[in-house]
């Protein structure tokens, strides 16, 4: 059965000199499947490493 | 043995506990992190970790469901084929496995991107999800009326499978020299199925109507 979901996202990332950066998001998305429905905010958190 | 009476019933209280109210959800990914900044040089490879978010949707009644966001961490590896296309793949505890492409068609890539920097990408992604859980609906007493009174319980085994595939579009800004800000609209859409035993061995398909 067919699902979907529509949304959008903000992210703000910052990168260190030596190569690690911190990334903060927020995501506001609609989910859909048949007859049900549901708004959500989401807020995820990364940290990642530049080779 | 006096005692197996007493380890029957513990054990059935530590497996009833470990199955407790489990709905039966279906959940899509709402972790996005699609810097549009993309490398302009091959083989550019970036590793990250961190806690993302799946909206639950609930798919039977039940005053217990939890319905929202739930939070799970997540791997994730990029590495760039071309100057401005990115292979990405990653995956979380709830056994989610997305793998997506990244095109920068504007703005200038990450070595040369400076303060007030604007690029735009967009994503194309896919994800598999496959969620299985033994479920116990709790028991209740009913018709109480007499001394006698009847037990009901419910247990059983519920599986999805998730086929979804994302589209987006990103644009960023970069405040400064190390701080960029991005973000955009996407769309997913897919196929969820699954089917739901229970414990007199029926078996029916998921269906969006519970």
């Amino acid at each position: 059965m067919m699902a979907s979901m529509v949304g959008g996202n903000l992210a703000i990332e910052h990168r260190f000199s030596f190569g690690l950066g911190l990334a903060g998001e927020i995501v506001y998305g609609n989910l859909n499947w048949g007859h049900y429905s549901q708004n959500d905010t989401s807020f995820n958190f990364k940290i990642d490493y530049q080779f | 043995m006096k005692y197996s009476p007493l380890l029957t019933s513990l054990c059935l209280i530590i497996l009833l506990s470990a199955c407790s109210t489990n709905p039966v959800s279906v959940s899509m990914s709402t972790s996005r992190f699609d810097n549009p900044e993309v490398s302009s040089e091959p083989l550019s490879v970036n590793l990250a970790l961190g806690s993302g978010s799946r909206t639950i949707l609930n798919i039977e009644t039940d005053d217990k469901n939890f319905s929202g966001n739930d939070i799970y961490a997540f791997a994730r590896g990029n590495i760039t084929a071309t100057k401005g296309l990115e292979i990405s793949i990653s995956s979380d505890v709830d056994s989610a496995t997305h793998i997506g492409i990244k095109y920068q068609f504007y703005g200038a890539h990450t070595e040369q991107s400076t303060k007030g920097n604007i690029s735009q990408a967009f994503t194309l992604g896919y994800e598999r999800n496959e969620t299985n859980e033994w479920y116990y609906s709790g028991g209740d007493y009913i018709a109480c009326e007499s001394l006698y009174c009847n037990y009901v319980a419910e247990s059983g085994y519920w599986q999805h499978d998730t086929d979804v595939y994302d589209i987006a579009w990103v644009v960023c800004y970069k405040l400064t020299d190390r701080d960029i800000i991005y973000g955009g609209p996407f769309y997913q859409w897919g196929q969820l199925s699954g089917y739901k035993s229970t414990a007199n061995n029926s078996t029916e398909p998921l269906e969006s109507d519970g």
